[in-house]
């Protein structure tokens, strides 16, 4: 009986005190994937790598927390169970040991890309690699038969492995090799670099999908209008929805915010505009608007100017069921704050040149949704690239500016390009979700969108009247700057007339004397 | 629409308002020029009038000298002209000067006025109406004691004063004798140049209109004496005068053939100083003539009213307007959301005001030089955004002045060896 007695507490013990694993667990962000690199420069060669990498995990619904290799320690390390390693540029051995001893010991899941591997972790993965002479050959995703024919110059390739390997390399002249591996447990993978950047970008994709076991889950992928402005095209946006409308696709529509003027006649318009897109199947999210240099003291203003926007949306019957804005505003803790956490999905875009910080942090915010962005017109033209998105896990926002298609001819070729591609556009409005953002609550609910409880009406077809007044006040507002710029250099070439005259008359005055 | 917004608007309708005035007296001005180029005044010497030429003359002995010798030297019948100079109130050694140029030209009418703090030193005004009561000519001229000029200067101010009895004041032209001394002066050059044939040679050309400088002109005595001869509160004397004239009926031409050479200030400090005062003087004409533009008699007269204000009041507060607007835009206090004016028109204003100010120097002696077209060029940056200090200043310190009702001070411009 006593002996029962002990064991049973013995059990007890056991079972409410964490084990030292548990422990570990508990204090770690759980899911909160460490993204470590060797230059984190916005300017750094391969800075595009380090965003498209982070850009994927967030896209998985996972939390990424930035470090350079340099400000990496022990401790730091502790709090992450996967870790991402991009060698992307240079570091020396004592930061390195402190990354492969950290991981060692605490049996993270770890990916590399890029870079020579530690022989301990080439022995885990039964890694064998070997030097590829240059050569011309087909890379391709093991399973799906998306494949491109590329030209790589030397580099490092993975001859044999224990796992499953994937960018399967086959060219005349040589046995396959392969680009990726990850280990039986796929918790354990590298990936070599080569300089074939877009079909590796989808390797990439696979083997992040595998790792952090989401391979299961299937992306989709969205139309999206970028560069919608008050001063946009109306004309050409109101052809563009009608056109896709008809054609039965669906997109999504990023808005820039009008921050000032809310009452003007340009902004009722704007409404109108935006009111138009969504009843012919468009889906609003708003773009992040254009920061400059902090030189305000007001630390709200973002948020103050985003809810004056949101609100007078609102009052127009247009919900926006998303944000659109740069990478880095997912790494700054003043964005985060006032303009990412009152959306529940947002659009990732590709980081511009100047990024205006104001709180850098490391971490990134986890969202209901981020969706990240390429080029329409990338994928467009490339047959395996739309063969790959369809198995992608990760859901994508395919952008074109509109902007661009100048002309009708251009609007017609980009609708004919878009008609004969094998793409399947989602529609965003299917997705069920719920939040506040500045006061209103959204809420989408399959088919219906409400706003404080109250459907909007998503039906309506009345053009966003004013297009033709539109026309005529772009004229009477660009023709007297035109008509100014003429006069203005007519009085100048008179003015040099003067000059020629007044240089005629110096010299028969003055130059005899 | 918010009050950044309309502030703008409004600043921006008023600067380039000016713009297109300038342009257009810009134009008129060398049209004035063309026509005038190659007339010369023409009087038979048995026609000419006994003139008096005043100088004023507040502790000029640097100068003084100089300035007589010139005015010894007109091209004009000696036993037709006198001098008169008013010694007002001088501590330096000026008395001393003067009374040795009399010794050396005792054969020729100079007179010396010596003033003491008694009747004398109250300004300009105040020792020209003692000097003109001392007068014998039935046109009197004037001249500062900075001024040297040219041999032909007070016959051409004669010939076309008795050739018109319309007019009743005639001007010269004056030049910068410093202009090579440094930067400032060579502004100042430029700036002269500019005024004269762009603003009163425009003017005249357009609206028969010009104004009184404070040297070289002439104007007829029996009108000088019907309308009081010179305001003793007026800081600038000269536009208050003018604006008189124009009252009593009469025009004043500008003659470009009469040249004078005078000293301008050659530090900021003098130059701050001397223009203060004269921005003074004209809010002063400005306010005492204001009721004029609903005068129907004051017609010939709105345009310089209104062309006054544009200046001294709408221009300056535009221009402090715009430019506060931003800087507070700039440092995010305030937030304007009108399109400015583009880029390429404002490139096209500053070329024209390079090029409308290039070509008055083509009108001068050894003027037309790349250097002035720099000169022009540095001038928009630093000249023109200087003078808006003063006349901010001026304006201020007018209105300071009048509200604690201080004492009208006459600033002497502080002359160079």
């Amino acid at each position: 009986m006593k002996i029962r007695l002990i064991l049973l507490t013995a059990i007890l013990v056991i079972s409410l005190c964490p084990s030292p694993a548990f422990a570990a667990g508990k204090s770690a962000d759980q899911g909160n994937v460490l993204i470590v690199s060797e230059d984190r420069s916005s300017g750094a060669l391969r800075s595009k790598d380090l965003q498209f990498i982070s850009n994927l995990v967030m896209a998985h619904g996972e939390k990424v927390t930035l470090l350079g290799i340099d400000q990496l320690t022990r401790q730091k390390l502790k709090n992450f169970d996967r870790i991402i390693y991009l060698a992307n540029g240079y570091a020396d051995r004592r930061q390195k040991r402190i990354l492969y001893d950290g991981i060692e010991q605490q049996r993270s899941a770890f990916l590399q890309i890029g870079g020579p591997l530690p022989k301990a972790f080439r022995q885990r993965m039964g890694l064998r690699l070997e030097d590829q002479q240059a050569s011309i050959g087909r890379l391709e995703l093991t399973h799906k038969g998306v494949a491109q024919m590329v030209s790589l110059k030397r580099c490092r390739l993975i001859a044999a492995g224990n796992g499953s390997l994937t960018g399967r390399f086959t060219h005349p002249d040589g046995p396959i090799r392969y680009t990726g591996i990850l280990n039986k447990g796929q918790r354990l993978g590298y990936l070599s670099e080569t300089d074939s950047r877009s079909i590796q970008s989808a390797i990439v994709s696979e083997l992040l999908a595998k790792w952090l076991n989401k391979e299961a889950q299937q992306g989709k992928i969205y139309l999206t209008l970028t560069n919608i402005t008050p001063f946009s095209d109306f004309r050409k946006l109101t052809r563009l929805a009608d056109e896709l409308h008809d054609q039965g696709i669906p997109y999504l529509v990023i808005a820039q915010p009008v921050t000032s003027n809310l009452n003007s006649a340009a902004m009722k318009r704007y409404a109108a505009m935006l009111n138009y897109l969504q009843s012919r199947n468009g889906t609003l999210f708003i773009g992040a608007p254009f920061v400059y240099g902090v030189t305000h003291e007001d630390d709200q203003l973002l948020e103050k100017l985003m809810s004056v926007f949101v609100r007078r949306l609102t009052q127009q019957q247009i919900a926006p069921l998303g944000f659109a804005a740069e990478n880095y505003w997912l790494f700054d803790k003043d964005y985060q704050r006032e303009s990412l956490k009152a959306f529940h999905s947002l659009i990732i875009l590709p980081n511009q040149e100047n990024l205006m910080w104001r709180n850098r942090s490391s971490s990134s915010l986890v969202m209901g949704a981020i969706i990240p962005s390429m080029s329409l017109q990338q994928v467009i033209r490339s047959s395996w690239k739309q063969k790959e998105l369809e198995h992608s896990s990760v859901s994508l926002a395919l952008t074109i500016n509109v902007d661009k298609l100048l002309s009708r001819p251009s609007e017609k070729a980009f609708e004919k390009l878009l008609y004969q591609s094998n793409l399947s556009f989602d529609d965003y409005r299917q997705t069920v979700l719920r939040f506040r953002t500045y006061g209103q609550i959204i809420r989408s609910d399959g088919w219906t969108i409400s706003i404080n409880g109250q459907p909007i009406n998503q039906t309506r077809t009345e053009q966003p009247s004013p297009l033709r007044e539109q026309k005529k006040e772009k004229k009477s507002l660009g023709s007297p700057h035109k008509m100014l710029i003429l006069i203005f250099s007519i009085i100048l070439m008179l003015f040099i007339l003067f000059i020629i005259i007044g240089r005629t008359y110096y010299k028969n005055k003055y130059k005899r004397e | 629409m918010s009050l950044s917004n309309l502030l703008l608007i409004v600043s921006t309708i008023c600067i380039w308002l000016l713009l297109c005035i300038n342009i257009v007296l810009i134009i008129s001005g060398y049209i004035y020029y063309l026509r005038t180029e190659k007339k010369r005044p023409e009087l038979k010497l048995d026609h000419l009038p006994f003139v008096s030429v005043l100088v004023p003359a507040h502790n000029e002995a640097i100068v003084i000298a100089q300035t007589v010798n010139a005015l010894l030297d007109f091209d004009y019948p000696p036993e037709k002209y006198e001098i008169i100079v008013i010694n007002d109130n001088s501590s330096d050694n000026s008395s001393e000067i003067l009374r040795v140029l009399q010794e050396q030209h005792k054969d020729r009418q100079l007179t010396v006025i010596n003033t003491d703090a008694k009747n004398g030193g109250k300004g300009k005004s105040n020792a020209l109406n003692i000097g003109l009561k001392e007068s014998k000519g039935s046109y009197i001229a004037v001249y500062d004691a900075d001024n040297t000029p040219e041999k032909e200067a007070l016959y051409s101010l004669v010939s076309e004063l008795v050739a018109n009895l319309r007019l009743g004041a005639v001007i010269g032209k004056f030049r910068t004798r410093n202009r090579r001394v440094n930067l400032l002066t060579k502004f100042i050059n430029v700036e002269t140049l500019s005024h004269q044939w762009m603003s009163q040679a425009g003017r005249w050309q357009l609206f028969k209109l010009c104004t009184i400088p404070g040297t070289n002109f002439m104007i007829r005595r029996a009108l000088l004496e019907k309308i009081g001869g010179w305001d003793v509160h007026a800081l600038a004397e000269d536009t208050e005068l003018s604006f008189r004239v124009y009252m009593n009926g009469y025009l004043i031409k500008f003659q470009p053939k009469a040249v004078t050479w005078e000293q301008e200030p050659e530090t900021l400090a003098v130059w701050f100083k001397q223009r203060t005062r004269w921005v003074k003087g004209n809010i002063y004409v400005i306010t005492k003539n204001l009721p004029l533009i609903i005068n129907k008699s004051a017609k010939k007269i709105r345009f310089d009213i209104l062309y006054y204000v544009a200046i001294y009041f709408l221009l300056v507060l535009s221009l402090v307007t715009s430019d506060s607007l931003f800087l507070l835009n700039l440092s995010g206090y305030m937030h304007t959301s009108v399109a400015g004016i583009g880029a390429i028109l404002w490139i096209l204003a500053i070329l024209i005001f390079i090029t409308g100010t290039y070509i008055t120097v083509t009108t001068e002696k050894d003027e037309m030089t790349i250097e002035n077209a720099a000169i022009i060029a540095l001038m928009y940056v630093s000249y023109c955004q200087m003078w808006l200090i003063v006349a901010v200043y001026g304006l201020c310190t007018y209105f300071i002045d009048k509200l604690l009702k201080h004492e009208v001070k006459w600033y002497k411009t502080e002359r160079f060896q």
